[in-house]
């Protein structure tokens, strides 16, 4: 590990060449995986990742470099780099970089882990990915290819910034990944389900992991058979992770302040009411073992409970210190990069709706027509609020009871309009999306809701 | 000590910790960009880079180890943990061993030292006249996000079978997300991109393209329902055939995840279908020397005449398949496309669109194509009217649904003109017998 007062005499050497801020991170993150394919560990892995990423303010212009060799010489070459880029770009920027004032803050942070994964035996975890894969396949037979993928990671971050703050956080991740494929008839049938957080190995000691692989492969088999629908507007329940993932992609993007400086649904629309009343949305850096757990964000500031929106209302955006300066509002922890090669961004941690007071058989129970949606895979979403996403699971609605299954759906339509629609909110809060979030950058993050109904469009057959 | 020797050392000391094969790669690379946000220029970057992997295979068992370290001892350390993990792995039965050596084909115009010695306010000043060339076009449309990025490196490869390879290359790559306003309007979004091995990109047009199209989603009207002909713009098509590079891969035709396994020698899509995968490409995206494991690139027919000749496999999963090795190895176990080159048509595009009595002319996609059971689902976020053979007007969202199998078949038109997006080489396509949604 690198010490800090080379950090300091980098930050240093930045503002002796121009710089009138500058923050330096280190970091260090050690990578184990196991990857498992039709019941057979086809290969164990490691990797560490070291390097240090330079960000200076030169006349109000970012530059930003990053370098993984740790020499003297490439630190300055970095630093020099980051300088003439910063340099560069200056007269082509509308207006001056300012930052949101922040506190000074010298802090260490360590995550709460039960059991250090370092600490388990590489066998131990290849053999627990081997069951998980196993169990797959040995479900059905017509589950024809399994892939099981375990992985943790241990990382270290040292932030140290020219207003003097020093930060260093170190946790652990761990992650699995479930997927099965069933083939009868020229049907296929994939599926998936994953889990993991800022947990240690402890989250495999029980059974959850062997429940997963039953649910998936159990989907598989069940969906083999299942019609298209057809498509239009409807009634629908959605599940934990079918919320989590339109809250973060197709809502939470638009709260964004980099975003909505650029112009999104949610634009100058503070204080309006933009859902049903029923429904409250925060990003949340702080539940323990979320995936997206950060105690400071990588601009070095306190990360907060940013409530998005209370009661149906947008109450307010997340921010970095360069969009809360230009916005004239309060940083909230949200600048992150995806390591020290990237530059923070604004981004989400833990983003989910809180929970309300039905149980989530009333809300089957009380519907007449329509679906129960299950599951997220795949789509894309606009900052309009437009989104379309795979769902992995729909079973039809009828006089509160579920149906048959049906597969290859799609849910679409606009993040506001479903937000609108909501009449009823589960109990039953769950934040159990663990995964990466791509906005040029990979960073983890959670999220997740109860279950709620609402209005949505479903995709299938015309 | 050159980078090639520290490939040798990797190899040597994985053999000399006990593996029966050892496989070493090493990639080095330094890149920069320019981020634009809004009209103005975000960031800047540049990031160096290196890493070396060590692959250690005992008994048919393997373990890998990535480091950025290199040094005599970091290297040694390194190929022992490979080595011991390679012991924690399961024999893997299929297991034949490694590649052996192959010649190499030099390909040509990967390599442009003119991106190696742009400076900073250089691609500042491309940044700044991309934004400058969307506002000429129309003052009413803004560069939303953006980016210019230049990268360059080499790569060295070597296996305990004697392979030992060492390459370079070179890559500009932009995209521009547009959006287009007016009064209280705004429109949706478009996104241009375009990549090169050299410094040959035609900034004018990706932001003129951006600008055009951004303006066109400006007014649209709803569509009803039908059933009928889709034309898909070059960003839609590319998008098709990566999605069936999926099902044509040997790692997914040997795990039985794919439709196309017992397909061989048949004809799964019109005559007028043929397709290369291409890593000798000149100036390609997906050019290189060497594939992943080091086996040489090659050019394959994938499709001939809309018949389906042949996989894309690396070393393990030819001999699984009894076929021969593409030079299509992502990894020692996976495969990946090289360079997908669809064979363009003999249409231009109005001779496309004519004898469309109602259609769609479709030029951003935002959905899922499922290689697996070729499954097309999703919503069409800009589009124009196709009525008597011509565009009438823009149209708003609407989904499409249908089979990329199905697709295939019904393939009635490719244009001319074929276009570079990213490590495709695609034409415009007609498919015919289309469900469009309406979601007014």
């Amino acid at each position: 590990m690198i010490d800090i007062d080379t950090l300091y005499k980098i930050v240093d050497y930045c503002c002796k060449a121009g710089a009138s801020y500058a923050d330096v991170r280190y970091e260090d993150y050690r990578i184990t995986s196991i990857s498992v394919a039709r019941g057979v560990i086809e290969e164990v892995s490691s990797s560490s990742t070291i390097g240090i990423g330079i960000r200076v303010l030169v006349n109000g212009s970012w530059g930003f470099a990053s370098t993984d060799d740790l020499s003297i010489e490439s630190l300055q070459s970095a630093v020099r780099s980051a300088i003439k880029l910063a340099k560069a770009s200056r007269h082509v920027r509308k207006s001056r970089v300012e930052l949101a004032e922040v506190e000074v803050v010298k802090d260490r942070v360590k995550a709460h882990v039960e059991e250090d994964p370092s600490t388990v035996p590489e066998e131990e975890k290849a053999k627990l990915v081997l069951e998980v894969d196993r169990s797959m396949l040995s479900y059905d037979s017509r589950i024809k290819d399994t892939r099981t993928r375990y992985t943790d990671s241990s990382f270290t971050k040292i932030f140290t910034s020219s207003e003097g703050s020093e930060i260093v956080i170190q946790a652990v991740r761990s992650y699995l990944l479930a997927y099965a494929n069933a083939v009868e008839a020229g049907v296929l049938s994939p599926s998936y389900e994953v889990m993991g957080g800022v947990k240690g190995f402890e989250i495999f000691r029980g059974e959850k992991h062997i429940k997963m692989a039953k649910t998936v492969a159990e989907r598989s088999i069940n969906l083999l058979k299942a019609p298209i629908p057809k498509g239009g507007l409807s009634t629908v329940v959605l599940d934990n992770r079918l919320l989590g993932l339109i809250v973060h992609e197709a809502f939470g993007h638009t709260a964004e302040a980099d975003l909505v400086l650029t112009g999104t649904i949610l634009t100058g629309r503070i204080g309006s009411q933009i859902a049903s009343e029923l429904v409250t949305i925060v990003d949340d850096p702080g539940p323990e073992g979320a995936n997206g757990w950060i105690p400071y964000d990588d601009e070095g500031v306190k990360a907060r409970k940013v409530v998005i929106v209370e009661r149906g209302v947008l109450k307010e955006y997340m921010q970095s210190r360069e969009t809360a300066a230009i916005l004239n509002m309060e940083p909230t922890g949200n600048g992150r990069a995806q390591n020290y090669s990237f530059p923070p961004i604004v981004r989400m941690r833990n983003t989910y709706m809180l929970g309300g007071d039905w149980d989530p058989e009333e809300l089957i129970e009380d519907t007449r027509e329509g679906f129960y949606l299950k599951g997220a895979g795949g789509g894309q979403a606009d900052t309009n609020g437009e989104f379309m996403f795979t769902v992995q699971e729909a079973w039809r609605i009828e006089r509160g009871e579920l149906k048959e299954p049906y597969r290859g759906v799609t849910v679409s339509g606009n993040a506001i309009d479903v937000l609108k629609s909501v009449d009823a909110v589960g109990k039953d809060l769950k934040i159990e999306s663990p995964g990466m979030c791509g906005k040029m950058q990979l960073v983890p993050v959670d999220g997740g809701g109860p279950h709620i109904r609402c209005k949505i469009m479903i995709g299938g057959r015309a | 000590m050159s980078l090639l020797n520290w490939v040798e050392k990797a190899i040597e000391y994985t053999i000399r910790a006990g593996a029966d094969e050892a496989h070493a790669w090493l990639g080095r690379s330094t890149s920069m960009r320019v981020e634009m946000e809004m009209d103005t220029i975000s960031k800047c970057s540049w990031n160096r880079r290196v890493r070396l992997g060590i692959t250690a295979i005992v008994d048919k068992k393997m373990g890998s180890v990535t480091v950025q370290r290199l040094t005599e001892n970091d290297i040694r350390k390194a190929a022992e943990t490979a080595y011991r993990l390679a012991r924690v792995a399961n024999r893997n039965d299929k297991w034949l061993g490694l590649p052996p050596p192959k010649p190499y084909v030099q390909p040509v115009d990967i390599y442009d030292t003119k991106i190696v010695e742009l400076e900073p306010d250089q691609l500042v000043e491309y940044a700044k006249y991309v934004m400058d060339s969307v506002k000429e076009y129309d003052k009413r449309v803004a560069i939303m996000q953006g980016m210019i990025s230049t990268s360059w490196g080499e790569s060295y490869v070597g296996n305990s079978n004697g392979i030992l390879g060492e390459d370079k290359g070179t890559g500009i790559s932009a995209y521009i997300v547009t959006v287009a306003r007016e009064a209280s309007r705004i429109g949706s979004f478009a996104i241009e991109d375009m990549s090169s091995r050299k410094l040959d990109v035609d900034f004018t047009q990706m932001a003129r393209e951006g600008a055009r199209r951004a303006v066109e989603s400006l007014d649209t009207r709803p569509v009803r329902s039908f059933r009928g002909p889709i034309v898909f713009d070059y960003n839609v098509s590319s998008h098709i055939f990566r999605a069936l590079a999926s099902a044509y891969n040997g790692d997914n035709v040997w795990r039985k995840s794919s439709p196309l396994g017992d397909k061989l020698s048949e004809s799964i899509a019109v005559e007028d279908l043929t397709i290369v995968d291409d890593g000798l490409l000149p100036g390609g995206i997906g050019t290189s020397k060497f594939d992943g494991e080091g086996s040489p690139r090659r050019t394959t027919t994938i499709i001939e005449k809309g018949i389906l000749k042949n996989f894309i496999n690396n070393t393990f999963t030819a001999r699984i398949l009894n076929m021969e090795p593409t030079g299509n190895a992502s990894s020692l176990l996976g495969v990946a496309p090289s360079n997908i080159v669809v064979k363009p048509g003999d249409m231009s595009v109005d001779e496309i669109l004519e004898g469309i009595k109602t259609g769609l002319f479709v030029s951003r996609f935002s959905g899922s194509i499922r290689f697996q059971d070729g499954v097309v689902s999703g919503t069409v976020k800009q589009a124009h009217l196709i009525e008597r053979g011509e565009k009438v007007y823009s149209v708003g969202e609407c989904m499409i649904s249908g089979n990329l199998y199905t697709w295939l078949k019904n393939i009635t038109g490719m244009s001319r003109d074929v276009k570079r997006k990213g490590e495709t080489i695609i034409p415009i396509i007609k498919i015919e017998n289309i469900n469009i949604i309406s979601r007014t």
